[in-house]
């Protein structure tokens, strides 16, 4: 996939009938459990009013991420990459269903005991498995890590659906575990396996070199914790911080462009995000509907943006931002994408095309 | 009248306006999406606290980690408040970044070339 404003529209094809598709693909570590958490419930709870079921799909959430946390390995390579990522993390919420799916590595030496236990579990009623739990939690078998397939046994327990595993082999001594946890509103519901869709994702992010993909609701709520994920990411190094900061200005001008400036479908501001690397920088992609009687103007502006300097930018900036405070409509001044024009190393670059009776409007730039 | 103070929350940034020593200060992130909201109270209150003000001196101090562009129009618009309501010399300001903040530094920079009141960015370790 090149990196190509096409690409995001490409992405959002793939998920546009789901409210929430969120991947990441690492590194994985706790500080991101709760913003993962925080996405799920600003997008699912508030806009389908179902607190109760959130709850559960909140606990399968953190279960699963900090199963790869605790349980994921890490492929030891020279020299040492400070951003591992061997795996991913992806939820999807399709009407009354979730999906988890995640992907981890494992030593082929696991492969039998990890297998074995996922067919007990499977194998056993829901009285049983409660059973099983309480038998863990008092027996011996507790490793350092809190207990290998506790963890599974309570997602199992709470999705009250079959885990669906596979096990992909590596070169050496490495597979990976791929793993889906079903959870749906309605009883006795069963989901189809995504675990090949899934695969075929983490392939796609792999050759993109994507970090993190999600497509939702970009209400102000749900813009925060995909801010404080990218943040956490790149900013972990001093190198890096101040990059990241450019990063995190240029977001969230992206992010609140839609949230802004979308046309709102079901009640939501739908839209695409992706990031990813790019050399040693950084690229942000976004994707949305827009009205087709705004498209000639937007068309206009980037066009006009792309062919200015970075000098000119700065001082079209400083007018604009002048006369922006005697504007009477203080939403529409213009200064997000005079600032997310500035902050790019490339010119952005941006494609506008006819979508499903609306026009569909992708921005991408390089930081 | 009372000191402004308003706690700093995931999005917004803290804001203490003492009316007795005549300091403020707003530090943290600002990304309202909803700057109006959020700043148009405390531009009532530099208002209303600048037709009774008794004080000869007024220091803004701004340390922000960054702000979106809905908040930098506001912070133009408080700066420019104070300097076409403030007598004269009155008013100073001072904007803190930390040196390789390259970001913060220019948008200070922006802000001072474009408020004619003595302006100070003021760069410091991070």
């Amino acid at each position: 996939m090149e990196l190509t404003p096409a690409s995001a529209f490409r992405v959002y094809l793939e998920v546009k009938d789901v409210q929430l598709s969120f991947s990441y693909r690492g590194p994985f570590h706790d500080g991101l459990t709760d913003r993962i958490v925080d996405i799920s419930e600003n997008t699912i709870a508030d806009h389908m009013g179902q607190r109760k079921m959130n709850r559960k799909v909140s606990f399968l959430l953190v279960e699963c991420f900090q199963n790869i946390i605790k349980h994921g390995e890490q492929i030891q390579r020279e020299p040492k990459d400070e951003l591992l990522d061997d795996g991913m993390f992806t939820f999807r919420s399709e009407g009354d269903s979730y999906f988890i799916n995640s992907i981890n590595v494992v030593r082929k030496d696991q492969i039998d005991d990890l297998k074995a236990t996922v067919d007990l579990i499977n194998s056993k009623t829901k009285a049983e498995l409660k059973e099983m739990y309480r038998a863990q939690l008092v027996s011996n078998e507790l490793s350092e890590k809190g207990g290998a397939g506790l963890g599974l046994i309570e997602i199992a327990r709470k999705s009250g659906n079959r885990l669906e595993v596979e096990f992909e082999a590596l070169e050496g001594d490495y597979a990976l575990f791929h793993q889906q946890v079903f959870f749906s509103s309605v009883e006795g519901k069963t989901g189809e396996n995504q675990i090949p869709r899934t695969k075929a994702l983490y392939r796609q992010l792999e050759e993109s070199d994507l970090m993190m993909t999600y497509k939702g609701d970009f209400s102000q709520k749900s813009i925060l914790p995909l801010l404080n994920i990218v943040e956490s990411n790149i900013g972990q190094s001093k190198h890096e911080a101040y990059l990241a900061k450019k990063v995190g200005h240029v977001l969230i001008e992206m992010l609140q462009n839609i949230s802004k400036h979308a046309k709102c479908t079901n009640g939501a501001k739908d839209g695409i995000f992706t990031i990813g690397r790019y050399k040693d920088r950084f690229f942000v992609q976004t994707g949305n509907r827009v009205e087709e009687k705004d498209a000639a103007n937007l068309e206009s502006k980037l066009h006009e943006l792309q062919k200015m300097k970075y000098e000119e930018l700065a001082i079209l900036h400083r007018e604009k931002i002048k006369e922006s405070i005697y504007l009477e409509d203080k939403t529409k001044t213009g200064l997000g994408l005079i600032q997310i024009a500035k902050a790019s190393t490339e010119a952005p670059r941006f494609q506008i095309a006819p979508f499903d009776g609306d026009m569909f409007y992708t921005l991408s730039v390089v930081v | 009248m009372q000191s402004l103070e308003i706690k700093a929350s995931t999005e917004t940034p803290e804001v203490k306006f003492n009316k007795d020593t005549g300091v403020l200060h707003i530090s943290g992130r600002s990304l309202p999406e909803d700057a109006f909201s959020f700043y148009q109270p405390i531009i009532d209150w530099v208002v209303a606290f600048l037709k009774i003000n008794p004080l000869q001196k007024v220091e803004l101090n701004f340390d922000l980690d960054y702000f979106n562009s809905s908040s930098g129009r506001y912070l133009l618009e408080l700066l420019s408040i104070f300097e076409s309501k403030s007598k004269p010399g009155m008013a100073q300001i001072k904007w803190y970044a930390e040196e390789d903040d390259e970001l913060m530094v220019e948008k200070g920079n922006e802000l001072k070339s474009l408020i004619k009141l003595p302006f100070e960015v003021i760069t410091t370790e991070g």
